[in-house]
């Protein structure tokens, strides 16, 4: 206990004094850095990951190719999804020419690219895509109002059919209990199937409808479109908020991830991509900014109360230049994915897949 | 914002909702900003453990990015280290994500002292007060212990001086004439 020490006891030598309390930082070389409390104002930390951006895949060139790595190439490749083998399943929105077939391609581990010689499936502008609890390629392909579920070892496709005429199906995603969400964009909902077939539509956004959500462990949705700017959150009852942004268009001069624990002081772009990667970090590729953002959560997994930063890319500065944090540039982004400890991009206008590793 | 003052057991449960956070490769600095001086930087990869040194009754007020503040009486805590992104007090696991910054309560352990019939000293919050009952003159002054003039002040009946703005652990307290150290 801490006291005040009676005039008498100035007499004492200065052995009599207390230590100051200190703080002491022990480094893992074994010295010691010691700051006395009186001095100290305060204690931060601060998140100063390198995150690098590289080309994995892809020469740029609007072509479905295979080959490995940039020897291959992709035709707007929008969607993309890793199954459970590592494979990365890849949807070019776009096709060679006008009379050409749309393509999903596959990249193996060693960045070997194969086009997928997909049967039973009418694709048209394949857009989003996800892998399924029992490793099923989910495909939105939405220029035709389908959703596909395609075998990945017979590529046989069927048509996901609940009776709903949704109409431009872009994102898709399984939650953990085999629940297929659908942002239907132009019905201006997200459809819910769930495994016994229950359908759910969940209206969502103003002057457009979802474009992609993630669902976090809770059940929560989270979406995204290109002409709100927010992050949505709909909860299982279907109450709808607002996470991120603040309704307004960012410029260069207005973009900002805002500050710690209010997310509504961040802006928020368009955004064709959310996703929510194992450890509850949001990762949202904006391609109106030309970024890809990460939302680390707040007290309780409140992503409004959490942390936004942007990781890679220089807001507003559009490019394939590959690099260190701002350095690096995007086309246009489709489709970001956490995966084995890095983000994976489709670049759809770069028409290449980037990698993102920190360090 | 709210200021709770909990025990490490209390805070432990606070914590435990804000769950596990942050992709692996996470590299995180650890700034120990000082007062008046250029802020020292530590990778938190570089760092075995923090330890306390005289802490005594000193607070530990952690405040995060979202909600309220937390005290920790590092009465209890042997030493902090460091988990992936997260900092280890005991059995609770903070993650560096969340905390806003960590600052030091150092003066509220001062107990009230009585110097004559009516002239008391008292510290709340870091602010020494003296107060004559009388409502007479009370003129305060504040030493280091080399015997530098640090704060002083003049009022009736009262008088205080800031102790947040003064560095030094041991500091001589004179009110009217009476001396007095506190140790702070």
């Amino acid at each position: 206990m801490k006291k005040f020490i009676i005039p008498s006891l100035l007499l004492l030598s200065s052995a009599a004094y207390a230590e100051t309390p200190s703080l002491n930082v022990h480094s893992n070389d074994g010295n010691v850095a010691t700051y006395s409390l009186d001095e100290v104002e305060s204690v931060t930390f601060e998140d100063i990951t390198k995150w690098t951006v590289s080309t994995i895949a892809g020469n740029g060139t609007k072509a479905n190719k295979e080959g490995v790595g940039t020897a291959a190439s992709f035709c707007s490749p929008q969607g993309i999804a890793f199954g459970p083998d590592g494979t990365l399943y890849v949807c070019g929105q776009n096709r060679e020419t006008a009379s050409s077939p749309f393509r999903i391609l596959a990249m193996d581990k060693d960045l070997n690219v194969k086009i997928l010689p997909i049967t039973g499936a009418e694709l048209n502008a394949p857009w989003g895509c996800t892998v399924d609890n029992d490793g099923y390629l989910i495909v939105a392909s939405k220029a035709n109002n389908k959703v596909y579920r395609i075998n990945t070892t017979t590529y046989e496709a069927t048509e996901v059919t609940d009776g709903g005429a949704f109409v431009g199906p872009m994102g898709v995603k399984v939650d953990s209990e085999g629940s297929l969400y659908i942002a239907a964009r132009d019905s201006k909902y997200v459809r819910k199937i769930a495994k016994d077939g229950t359908v759910t539509n969940y209206t969502v956004g103003s002057k457009q409808g979802p474009c992609d959500m993630a669902i976090d462990s809770k059940g929560n949705m989270y979406v995204v479109n290109g002409a709100d700017y927010y992050v949505y959150k709909i909860t299982p009852d279907g109450t709808v908020s607002t996470v991120i942004g603040n309704g307004v268009k960012p410029t260069a001069a207005t973009y900002t991830d805002g500050t710690p624990g209010d997310l509504s002081t961040a802006t928020h772009g368009q955004s064709w991509s959310i996703h929510i990667d194992k450890d509850g970090v949001m990762y949202i590729a904006d391609l109106l900014a030309f970024v890809v953002r990460e939302v680390v959560p707040g007290p309780d997994g409140d992503y409004a109360k959490g942390t936004i930063r942007t990781i890679a890319g220089k807001p507003f500065t559009q490019g394939t230049a590959n690099g260190v944090g701002d350095a690096a540039n995007f086309k246009t982004l489709g489709t970001v994915v956490a995966h084995d400890g890095a983000l994976y991009v489709g670049d759809n206008g770069g028409n290449t897949i980037r990698k993102i590793t920190a360090e | 914002m709210k200021r709770n003052f909990i025990r490490l057991s209390a805070v432990a449960i606070a914590c435990a909702a804000l769950g596990t956070i942050g992709a692996e490769a996470r590299t995180y600095a650890m700034k120990v900003n000082l007062k008046g001086k250029d802020a020292v930087t530590h990778t938190v990869a570089s760092v075995a453990k923090l330890t306390f040194t005289a802490a005594g009754n000193t607070k530990m007020i952690v405040t995060p990015t979202a909600g309220s503040d937390m005290a920790v009486s590092l009465n209890g805590v042997d030493q902090l280290t460091f988990e992936g992104n997260n900092v280890v007090m005991g059995t609770t696991s903070l993650p560096l994500s969340s905390i806003k910054q960590v600052t030091f309560d150092i003066t509220t352990g001062l107990e009230d002292v009585t110097l004559g019939d009516n002239l008391t000293v008292a510290a709340v919050g870091g602010i020494l007060t003296a107060t004559d009952a009388t409502g007479a003159a009370v003129a305060l002054e504040v030493y280091g212990i080399q015997g530098t003039l640090l704060a002083s002040a003049k009022g009736d009946g009262s008088a205080s001086v800031d102790l947040n703005t003064i560095a030094g652990n041991v500091l001589i307290v004179k009110a009217n004439n009476k001396v007095i150290k506190i140790n702070r």
